[in-house]
């Protein structure tokens, strides 16, 4: 019989919460937000160079470390962090259980601390201007492609402890259902996916770091996108697992969904698996050496399964709202439900706007530009930028953000503070990624292009381009959303900090 | 509940309304994916995947054949040499930081554009279209266009390339 | 084991997202058939 002094019950959920498993969720949900608020400091940088009203406030040196820095703290850090924090709370506290192995738990965080730092270090410092992608011939310092491997290798460790964990459970007998919670399920599929992701970027990034030291002679830049993408992509897969997964979480959480009939639930997820892990050749629609025909299996046929994964929870998700608010009384027509939902809980005001803004915005593109044909349209312009500003930036972080205020009281055992400025976050955050990955879009079938620093002159190249006032006009729209967002962010990112410092303790 | 054990038995049969959801969203993507090889046979905006390897200094040789053998037309404001191809094969070699040569085409003609880099990778973008495909050293990409309008159409680089990337233009005019 | 009640208001709002979807996606065809000619 196990000892219960590790152990204690959470007075919102029930739920028994293992002390090490908590600690671990603590660490990294905060350094998510710490890593959050650094690509919000570049985000403000990076959109202010681009913003027409305040154009070039940098240079452009600095605008390109700032850009290579966000992507990486806001795509790679922020995410990924809170993601591991997911893990953990999907296995352990979700499953009544403990952590197994938290001292490696530890070890995991460790490097990928100490990763996050050293590559926002060596991007800070300027040595490491490639982008996130950084495509071979570009070249990054060897430091810098080690501090990748290592956060990646903290990650693939915490993703083999949530099974070792999930593993525990049943040996200890803390959870002896046959079937995982579909939350802990979704994060299973997740984690399935970072696993075969890891390996990719194995598999890349230790060439390229003996390259950049010298051992290696030469990699192939065509090899590199195809491999790079098959990290790059199914990276993407994860983050969408893991949004969904809050979802169904969020759902329970602020208006009591049960998750009934999950058969096409699970079916959806395990899609997601099967057939995301493949789907990467979206990303190089218009290269060199591939097929049309693999590319139209690769982009279509595979890639439209997992649309249908996504088409499936969006049907769900909204459901099991509109079940559980009905049955509370809300019974009226058509709509009653939705006029009368808790609009004022941060966590369902976040939860719906990522459910719309991902759906339309970033869903609806995503396979639009992902069509073989239509991709030369899309390539490397704002359009692809808007895209996934309204995918991951807006849709999984208002997920990653509502699940937050969640966490703070049953993990933190804190009460969020500002309650009444906090009703607000998520439609300042989400009305402004609105204006903005939509400014981004519009500006970006005039051809804007991305990850470039000055449309206007072009660095007093005498020739020029004369673009469409539209375009401008989707530019200025783009910069004011990009401050709206920002201050939203800012204030997830204070109040949280507040809350965890000096909110009202839980019992 | 989504975070408490499911029912013992949750592979159920699935709701009416479902059902019909899932019908119509499998046949919207099987749509969506028949419309890519239907629309290569009726459409066309098709790139093909025509490449060969190159070494970039063979690239370079000849892209400079190809100027010598082009009719040069002008020049550019920044001093590249505007060319008009003899025959269908084109050249736009990619460098840090200038697509080379600019082009005078003539509207409704076949080219087949040689595309590929001297050194790192870049994009290559023909506005206000708003046209794109990735030109990647050590391969020669074929793209068989034909300009259907005539203009100045710029050719902006949109694969970030280094410190001046965003000094990185070319041009393209039809007549 | 079905459930005890529907969910009519989202299938009526996912049918908006399936219009959505299905005019964006014709209306960025028709756009590509617009463009110049490639092979």
């Amino acid at each position: 019989m196990a000892l219960e002094q590790d152990m204690r019950t959470c007075s919102i959920t029930g739920l028994k919460v293992h002390k090490p498993a908590e600690n671990l969720i603590k660490a990294n949900a905060v350094f998510a937000v710490v890593c959050m608020l650094l690509g919000g400091v570049l985000a403000l940088a990076v959109a202010l160079t681009r913003w027409p009203v305040t154009q070039r406030i940098i240079d452009s040196d600095l605008f390109y470390r700032a850009l290579t820095g966000h992507a990486l703290d806001m795509l790679i850090a922020w995410i990924i962090f809170f993601e591991m924090a997911g893990l953990y709370f999907g296995s352990a506290v979700l499953l009544n259980g403990r952590v197994a192995a938290p001292k490696i738990g530890w070890l995991a965080f460790i490097l990928m601390a100490v990763g996050g730092l050293t590559i926002n270090y060596e991007v800070v410092m300027g040595h490491a201007t490639v982008m996130f992608t950084s495509y071979v011939p570009l070249q990054a310092s060897p430091l810098y492609y080690l501090s990748v491997i290592l956060f990646a290798v903290g990650a693939l460790i915490v993703c083999c402890l949530f099974f070792a964990t999930i593993v525990k459970a049943r040996l200890d007998g803390t959870y002896t259902n046959p079937s995982l919670p579909l939350v802990t399920f979704g994060l299973a599929c997740a984690a399935i996916i970072a696993v075969v992701t890891l390996a990719h970027g194995a598999i890349i990034y230790i060439p390229t770091l003996l390259w950049s030291l010298g051992i290696i002679q030469h990699i192939d830049p065509m090899t590199y996108r195809v491999i790079w993408w098959a990290l790059g992509h199914p990276s993407q897969q994860i983050n969408v697992c893991a949004m969904i997964s809050c979802w169904y979480l969020l759902g329970t959480l602020t208006v009591g969904a049960k998750a009934e009939n999950q058969k096409l639930a699970r079916t959806a997820f395990v899609f997601y698996v099967l057939f995301i892990n493949v789907a990467s050749e979206h990303h190089l629609l218009v290269d060199p050496v591939i097929s049309p025909a693999h590319k139209v299996w690769n982009t279509g046929y595979v890639m439209h399964l997992a649309v249908l994964s996504s088409m499936i929870h969006a049907l769900k998700v909204p459901a099991g709202i509109e079940k559980a608010l009905r049955r509370q009384g809300y019974n009226n027509g058509l709509f009653e439900w939705l006029k009368k939902a808790p609009w004022g809980n941060p966590s369902f005001s976040g939860l719906m706007l990522s459910l719309l803004i991902f759906g339309f915005m970033g869903g609806i593109t995503g396979v639009i530009f992902g069509t073989e044909q239509v991709n030369l349209t899309a390539h490397n312009t704002w359009r692809i930028t808007g895209h996934f500003h309204a995918t991951v930036a807006s849709g999984t972080t208002l997920a990653f953000m509502a699940t937050t205020y969640y966490i703070v009281p049953i993990i933190f055992q804190r009460e969020m503070v500002m309650k009444g400025l906090l009703k607000f976050q998520p439609w300042l955050f989400g009305i402004g990624m609105i204006l903005m990955a939509g400014g981004q879009m519009l500006a970006g079938i005039y051809g804007i292009p991305r990850r470039h620093y000055d449309i206007f002159t072009f660095g007093g190249n005498p020739l020029t381009v004369a673009w469409d006032p539209t375009a401008m006009l989707f530019m200025t729209i783009f910069g004011v959303g990009a401050i709206i967002a920002i201050l939203g962010g800012v204030i997830f990112v204070l109040t949280v900090v507040l809350s965890i410092i000096a909110g009202k303790k839980v019992a | 509940m989504s975070i408490s054990a499911p029912e013992r038995v949750w592979w159920t049969p699935v709701d009416k309304d479902e059902k019909i959801w899932v019908t119509i969203a499998l046949i919207f993507c099987l749509v969506t994916f028949f419309m890519m090889p239907f629309y290569h046979v009726v459409g066309k905006q098709n790139t093909s995947s025509e490449s060969y390897r190159i070494d970039p200094a063979e690239f370079e040789k000849r892209t400079e054949l190809f100027i010598q053998q082009s009719e040069k037309v002008g020049e550019t404001a920044n001093g590249l040499p505007i060319v008009k191809p003899r025959g269908e094969d084109v050249y736009l070699l990619a460098r840090q930081f200038q697509f080379e040569p600019a082009l005078q085409l003539e509207k409704g003609k076949t080219y087949r554009f040689h595309l590929s880099s001297v050194d790192v990778q870049h994009g290559m973008s023909i506005l206000p279209l708003n046209m794109n495909w990735m030109v990647i050293p050590e391969y020669d990409y074929i793209v068989t266009i034909t300009p259907t309008t005539s203009g100045e159409f710029p050719i902006v680089c949109n694969e970030f390339c280094g410190a001046a990337h965003h000094a990185m233009l070319g041009m393209i005019i039809v007549k | 084991m079905g459930s005890d009640y529907k969910a009519p208001g989202t299938f009526v709002l996912a049918m908006i997202f399936l219009a959505t979807f299905i005019a964006f996606y014709f209306m960025n065809f028709k756009y590509l058939s617009s463009l110049w000619e490639v092979r």
